[in-house]
């Protein structure tokens, strides 16, 4: 095969057969960081250590083994990656795999200069979006009626979540049932409207494997020069193998990907129907049970204000007004930068929807604005110093 | 790329040390060669208990434990010269006294394995480990096995009906979104206090004195959930009247008794068998020579007190042994200090006060056990039997009736009666009651942070609106306060609040205030005129 450059579709997997099926589609991601770290491309790369199918934590690693322990997919890691890379201060070389609005926010500190591009290696997943884990624990007992700590495995298949047992069954619902009740994916993913990561160096995922290769390769999208690079050299190596993607994979892709952002559309729609009444009022009842805990901006993964953020700055907890300064800042501050990743929501003590807050100011600032914010390469709207204008 | 410096990193999958609710949290430590280490947090969503919630004081872990931590990396060769030194001399002066002569203290603010050990010590001395907050109960053989958790966080997600008499946003602010589901499902949740919640159907005014059999509202029945805790600082009467008008037994009532530190609920239930001191007996025994010496296991009375002066009683203590995995005002003058590593890096496990035993474990391959291993040091320098680690864990899953750790399943543990001293059923208050000049009772809303006695920008008064303008405070100014015996005076901010006339709420310990209902004097600072 010719070399790889940026713009080729590929499908890719891991010429190491248990990381290829361990891997989530073929283990063609754990193989592009496992000979990364070989060649001394970074020095480290982002692994996931596991307590269990419902529980794993991110920790960097040096060691190639460690990568190839990680292969596979978990739908219900649903931190944001980019606070995670925010501490090592552009201190390390850092591989990692990230969903779209991991990468998103990854995106926008580059924008603020907290993150260093020429220091990190991205690979997006394709994302469907994530679940809660202490949601999925409950429904597996109370919908599959199956003993949590019996999950070997779980999977997302045409739009059904499957958990495998140690005894090798399969169960199965499908998630729009199980999203009746709230307990599917989160609420932010169901109207999320970046599915392929396509802001990342390399896009991957299953839509558009198909064949013998479906579930045993990785539908590669080459974004960047960098991408490239790190995808040669594991086939330099030996640790992948790629052949080009067929036409009509690339086709089915294109048409999942459609479907899936015309159901993000509908749930759009759904939450954000007009507030029926007084809008203030509404606000000030969401926000009633605040306690400050401060914990939605420590999470956020676009707001790099520090200390000294004007949201702090301007709220004074002796203050007796109906809306905190404190929110009201942020839901202007952040309307032109909200991802909708939903951190802020996952992290409330009070359970405020938070996002869906944000995104009411968001939606109609973006969209005036024509920004999308870390899919967009220009300087955030509000900011006074432009980007573009420096270069 | 450009080489860069290495890193590496462990993961600290830990509960939160600042109250009984039991957090579960990611601590990250990571480690730049070379350099020192870098503590974060990460919300740990998978935790049955918050779902990967914290409160201000869990979201500021990482600065908590900065300060207040021991030189951490000197744990992870196991016990140093130091630390050998302070086991002697700590080993000495309890072979030197009477069992009568000695107290040992652990209020929970340690994992039940050091918590076991520090028993498997007293054992050794013959005498028990107190808890501290046993002053609370008028009948304990009654009461405790109604106080130690008979109701968990999601059970009160599906009441009909919630009994408040704790400020869930202050005190253990997790509760919060508890009651927010509650609340949504149709619950009828009601506050017995002095403030209006924005979460309470309803407020009913009940004054800290006033007994429950006058407050007609609390009628308690099958449906009903209640919440309430204990502290230090309960109104043991209060405690009482709950349980005696609920009667659980009859009416099936559910009592949840939220507690301060993180592993209360696993002291207080493996403490439970030992005729216990107060905290009050304690110091009194100080005083007059009785107690000569006193081990305190990660427990700060100085911290605890909210009367300044326990500090100099404690000073007059023959020998203060203080072992701690944090740097507190009773460290700085204790004659034998023992460090031990930060709270989370301690491997075991902790109670909450919905009776959930939670573990925690680390990435590391070689787990520190050092707080653990210095009380065994001591056991065998005073001619004890240590017990491993291994077998202190299988104690305590006995001790809980369970065969291995699950935080996803509470435990059913049949609590026996038990005796302690009995103590006043009334409630301290700094000043007599009686006080002419005084025009306000000031009331403390315990915390994380005043328990902590960490830096809180929560240092303001709550006052109601009408009564800023009875006594006539400018906005934007600031209130003078005196206790009613006038010695102590403060300048702080205050905040307009949604509550009683006549009464002050702090969220701060306050110099004036030595007691958790005390009687004040309260008017606007004089505004004096700029030269
Ligand atoms: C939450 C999630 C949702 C997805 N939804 C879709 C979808 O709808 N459609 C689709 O085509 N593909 C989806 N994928 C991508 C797909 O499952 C595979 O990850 C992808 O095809 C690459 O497969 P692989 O075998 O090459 O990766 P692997 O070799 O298995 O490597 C995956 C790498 O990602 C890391 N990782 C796993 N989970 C996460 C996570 N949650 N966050 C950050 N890193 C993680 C692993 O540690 C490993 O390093 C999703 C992936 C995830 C994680
Ligand atoms: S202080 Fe209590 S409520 Fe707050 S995070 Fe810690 S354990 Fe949770």
């Amino acid at each position: 095969m010719t070399k790889v450059k940026v713009g080729d579709r590929l499908i890719g997997w891991s010429t190491n057969e248990e990381v290829r099926s361990n891997g989530g589609s073929g283990g063609l991601v754990t193989a592009v960081f496992a000979a990364a770290l070989e060649k001394g491309l970074v020095d480290n790369v982002v692994v996931l250590e596991k307590a269990n199918q419902f529980e794993a934590v991110p920790i960097i690693t040096d060691s190639v083994e460690d990568v190839f322990n990680s292969a596979g997919s978990m739908h219900m890691l649903i931190s944001n990656q980019t606070k995670y890379l925010q501490q090592f201060k552009n201190e390390a070389s850092i591989a990692l795999a990230v969903k779209p609005c991991d990468m998103r926010g990854i995106r926008e500190q580059q924008k603020r200069n907290t993150i260093d591009s020429d220091k990190i290696f991205t690979v997006g997943l394709n994302c469907g979006g994530t679940m809660a884990p202490f949601k999925i624990r409950e429904v597996v007992e109370s919908v599959y009626e199956v003993d949590p700590d019996q999950v070997k495995g779980e999977e997302i298949e045409k739009g059904k979540l499957i958990i495998e047992t140690f005894d090798g069954e399969h169960h199965s619902h499908s998630i729009d049932d199980l999203e009746v009740d709230d307990h599917g994916r989160r609420e932010n993913c169901r109207y999320c409207t970046v599915k392929i990561a396509t802001n990342s160096d390399l896009a991957c995922g299953n839509w558009g494997v198909i064949g013998e290769l479906s579930g045993r390769g990785t539908y590669v999208e080459v974004m960047t020069e960098k991408g490239a690079e790190f995808l040669q050299n594991a086939i330099d190596m030996k640790f992948a193998e790629v052949v080009e993607a067929p036409e009509k994979g690339t086709e089915i892709r294109g048409k999942v990907n459609g479907v899936m952002l015309k159901m993000a559309a509908n749930t759009h729609k759904e939450v954000f129907k007009p507030i029926e009444g007084d809008k203030l009022e509404d606000l000030r009842k969401e926000l009633e049970n605040c306690i400050h805990c401060g914990a939605c901006k420590e999470v956020c993964p676009v707001c790099a204000c520090g200390v000294d953020a004007k949201c702090n700055k301007y709220y004074d907890p002796t203050d007796d007004y109906d809306i905190s300064l404190y929110h009201l800042i942020r839901f202007l501050h952040l309307s032109d930068s909200c991802i909708g990743c939903g951190q802020c929501t996952d992290v409330c003590p009070a359970d405020i929807p938070l996002t869906r807050l944000y995104r009411r100011f968001a939606n109609p600032v973006q969209e005036e604005l024509d920004y999308m914010p870390g899919m967009d390469d220009r300087t955030p709207p509000f900011f006074l110093t432009k980007l573009e204008e420096l270069e | 790329m450009t080489k860069t410096i290495k890193f590496s990193e462990n993961v600290y999958t830990t509960v939160c040390p600042g109250c009984g609710f039991g957090c579960g949290v990611y601590l990250r430590e990571l480690m730049p060669e070379g350099e020192n280490h870098i503590l974060n947090i990460d919300y740990r969503k998978p935790s049955p208990v918050n779902e990967g919630k914290l409160c201000r004081f869990g979201v500021k872990l990482p600065e908590y434990f900065e300060q207040t931590e021991y030189n951490s990396d000197s744990f992870e060769t196991g016990l140093n010269e130091k630390h050998m030194e302070a086991i002697k001399k700590a080993a000495d002066a309890l072979k030197g006294v009477k069992s009568s002569e000695i107290a040992l203290v652990s209020a929970g603010n340690t994992t039940n394995e050091e918590h076991m050990a520090f028993i498997n010590l007293g054992k050794t001395l013959n005498t028990p480990v107190n808890t501290c907050v046993n002053h609370v109960y008028k009948d304990i053989g009654k009461l405790h096995v109604y106080t130690s958790g008979n109701v968990s966080y999601s059970e009160i997600e599906n009441a009909k009906k919630i009994y408040l008499f704790v400020n869930p946003y202050v005190s253990y602010p997790l509760l919060t979104r508890r009651l927010v589901h509650a609340k949504r499902k149709g619950a009828e949740i009601v506050y017995f206090g002095l403030k209006k919640l924005p979460i309470a159907c309803k407020n009913v005014k009940t004054k800290p004195c006033e007994s429950l059999y006058e407050v007609d509202e609390f009628k308690p029945d099958s449906e009903t959930v209640i919440i309430s805790d204990i502290t230090p600082y309960t109104n043991s009467k209060r405690i009482s009247e709950i349980v005696e008008i609920a009667n659980p037994e009859k009416t099936e009532a559910k009592l949840l008794f939220m507690k301060p530190f993180v592993n209360s609920t696993g002291a207080g239930h493996l403490s439970r068998h030992s005729k216990q001191k107060t905290i009050q007996n304690i110091i009194k025994g100080i005083e007059d020579g009785t107690i000569r010496v006193l081990f305190c296991l990660d427990t700060d009375i100085i911290n605890m007190c909210l009367n300044p002066e326990v500090e100099n009683v404690l000073k007059k203590v023959e020998t203060l042994i203080v072992m701690s995995s944090t740097i507190t005002p009773i460290c700085e003058i204790a004659d034998v200090l023992i460090e031990t590593e930060p709270f989370y890096k301690k491997e075991g496990t902790v109670v909450n006060s919905e009776r959930r035993i939670i573990p925690m474990s680390s990435t590391l391959d070689n787990p520190i056990r050092a707080g653990f291993n210095q009380i065994n040091e001591i056991i065998k320098a005073v001619g004890g039997n240590a017990k491993s680690f291994e077998d202190t864990k299988e104690e305590i899953l006995s001790e809980f009736g369970i065969e291995k750790v699950d935080e996803f399943k509470i435990p059913e543990v049949s609590i026996k009666k038990y005796d302690v001293e009995k103590v006043s059923d009334k409630l301290e208050v700094c000043c007599p009651a009686d006080e002419p000049d005084t025009n306000a009772k000031f009331i403390y809303e315990l915390n994380p942070f005043m328990w902590h006695n960490r830096k809180d920008e929560n240092d303001y008064i709550e006052i109601s609106p009408e009564f800023i303008s009875e006594i006539k405070l400018i906005k934007g100014h600031t209130a003078d306060i005196n206790c009613a015996c006038k010695s102590i005076n403060k300048t702080l901010r205050y905040k307009p609040t949604d509550m009683e006339n006549g009464y002050i709420f702090s969220q701060k310990k306050q110099p004036f205030a030595k007691a958790p209902v005390a009687k004040v004097n309260i008017k606007p600072t004089p505004l004096v005129k700029k030269q």
